[in-house]
């Protein structure tokens, strides 16, 4: 097991590094240097672009700017943003924070209201009813939902909380409750189907304890399943946040790309591939943690 | 009943091609044509949907904004259909090396949020039509090669595929007569699930700014365009919103249903 997570490990390692090597290569390919993107109109004084371009390593080959990048990134200087100046690791974790917060809450209240639809169509019998509306919502892509709440909030003549969670949560919690309930209740209706449950049911349980049972068994898989999209919900999440202008990672993204914030860009690109991948090592810990049959296999 | 529901979806994507394709033709106003004095008039018989922010023809440039969109889902799903389904084709029937290093490769576009390539990408070549198509094909690449290498795998240890190997069937032959003809079971109705991820990839990509750049109307930057004005004119964001979604319902129908009919005609054959 302790071999199984080592392995994983090492895989984050070579997936943050890959992708801040394709990026920085192609940061510095690109045409316009940061400089010039810095100075904008004007044009600085031959000393201090020499300044410059020894303090960001411009005078340097690419592969050795890469080396002395890669060795900051682990000593925790991330450099600082061209834009604002401001070190980058404090802006990230700052964003990071809130980021975290929205997918958080919106994992909390989909997976809430998946269980308590999956539960009224289960055991009450309101399948048709939710699956059309399940239908409903994975036919927009989660900015649109967005949107569409804007529209309502105009419509009855309400401000809409711009820079608020609150805008981003409800989108992105309809947008998951289409997808989590579908995956949700075909999980159940396998699980009610499993002769242990025709056990408790031929020994009197009560429809909603089977349920509760049920549930159990499906956790498992549907951990996993959340966990995998939990990576979707981060970049669903970055047009969700700019269109509402939540300061999240996903409006530090925009940001940074329409003013070249290259130091800034590499920073968001490590900080969200080892999280995915983290996430990923994450999922299987507590795959194995519900479910012992995997931890003896491993 | 379900028949039903399949047929009008078909009927709803039948027609909204056949608008795009005859764009200039049902079109009554050039897409283009600013008139200021008609400024964000509701639909009238004049303006069947109304008038945009610079007294454009909403209806008209709905029209080009499908023909617009559609080109692009279609094309970026073509270049990605062929891409990943060839290579991951190659990476299963190869294997070893090959295997590695295209799995590899994938896994790492894989692990980034398919949004942020796209970004990447549109940072690259720019936006616009062919930027976008671009940064959707790419996105969709790695789905296409995980699900054809996996399927082709599958296919690779059935005994009759080890009995054409030996009887001395060349790689070439085994790849396209037996697995390409079981891949198609499985690429086909993804394309059709992923025509709409395509599609709404394109209006996520607008809403944030990028995409395909105006005055060439898309139904994303339609809607980008038109979302700042929810409380003045709401019904110029909720067309094309109403739109997008019928399109990519219908799509997700019918990928269903495609998926039922050809694994039956397959099982049967």
């Amino acid at each position: 097991m302790w071999l199984h997570i080592l392995k994983k490990l090492f895989y984050v390692l070579l997936v943050v590094l890959t992708t801040t090597a394709v990026l920085y290569s192609v940061a510095r390919l690109f045409p316009g240097d940061p400089i010039t993107v810095l100075y904008g109109e004007t044009t600085p004084s031959p000393d201090i672009r020499k300044l410059l371009e020894a303090r960001l390593w411009l005078d340097k080959p690419i592969y050795a700017q890469l080396l002395l990048y890669w060795k900051r990134l682990f000593t925790g200087d991330w450099g600082v943003s061209i834009f604002s100046g401001e070190p980058v690791l404090t802006l990230i974790l700052r964003r990071y924070i809130n980021s975290l917060a929205l997918a958080l809450a919106t994992t909390i209240t989909t997976t809430a209201l998946c269980v308590l639809l999956v539960y009224l169509s289960t055991v009450k019998g309101y399948d048709k009813i939710f699956t059309q509306l399940a239908t409903v919502s994975t036919s927009m892509p989660a900015v649109l939902w967005g949107i569409v709440l804007m529209l309502v909030l105009a419509l009855l003549k309400m401000p809409i909380p711009f820079g608020s969670i609150v805008m981003p949560l409800a989108t992105l919690t309809i947008a998951g409750v289409g997808i989590f309930y579908t995956i949700l209740k075909n999980l159940i209706e396998k699980a009610f189907s499993e002769p242990f449950i025709e056990m408790y049911r031929a020994v009197g349980m009560s429809r909603a304890r089977l349920f509760i049972r049920a549930l159990h068994y499906a956790m498992p898989v549907y951990v996993t399943a959340v966990l995998y999209r939990l990576g979707l919900i981060v970049a669903g999440a970055i047009a969700t946040e700019t269109l509402f202008s939540y300061p999240g990672m996903g409006k530090l993204l925009v940001d940074a790309f329409s003013s070249r914030d290259y130091p800034v860009l590499l920073g968001w690109s490590a900080m969200i591939s080892s999280t995915l991948a983290l996430l990923n090592i994450f999922g299987d810990l507590l795959h194995m943690y519900i479910d012992p049959r995997i931890r003896e296999e491993k | 009943m379900r028949g039903l529901v399949a047929k009008i979806s078909l009927g709803i994507i039948f027609a909204e091609i056949f608008l795009a394709l005859l764009a200039n033709f049902i079109a009554p106003y050039p897409y283009y044509r600013v008139d200021l004095e008609n400024r964000l008039r509701p639909p009238s018989p004049t303006h069947i949907l109304g008038t945009d922010p610079l007294g454009r023809d909403v209806f008209s440039r709905l029209v080009y904004a499908l023909r617009i969109s559609f080109a692009v889902a279609i094309l970026s799903l073509a270049v990605a259909l062929l891409i990943g389904t060839a290579l991951g084709m190659v990476s299963a029937i190869l294997g070893s090396v090959t295997d590695a290093v295209l799995s590899w490769i994938f896994d790492v576009v894989y692990a980034m949020p398919g949004f942020f390539i796209a970004i990447a990408i549109l940072l690259i070549i720019g936006s616009g039509v062919m930027g976008t198509a671009a940064a959707i094909s790419l996105t969709l690449t790695p789905i296409f090669f995980r699900l054809s290498r996996s399927a082709a795998r599958g296919v690779l240890v059935k005994q009759y595929v080890e009995v054409a190997k030996a009887l001395g069937a060349s790689t070439l032959r085994i790849a396209l007569n037996y697995v390409g003809r079981e891949l198609m079971a499985v690429v086909i109705p993804a394309a059709v699930y992923m025509l709409s991820d395509a599609i709404a990839l394109e209006a996520t990509l607008s809403v944030v700014g990028l995409g395909v750049n105006p005055p060439t109307p898309s139904l994303g930057n339609m809607i980008s365009e038109y979302k700042d004005y929810v409380f003045v004119a709401p019904w110029l964001v909720a067309t094309p919103i109403a739109i997008i979604a019928l399109t990519i319902a219908s799509l997700n129908i019918l990928a269903k249903e495609l998926d039922k009919k050809l694994n039956a005609f397959l099982e049967a054959a």
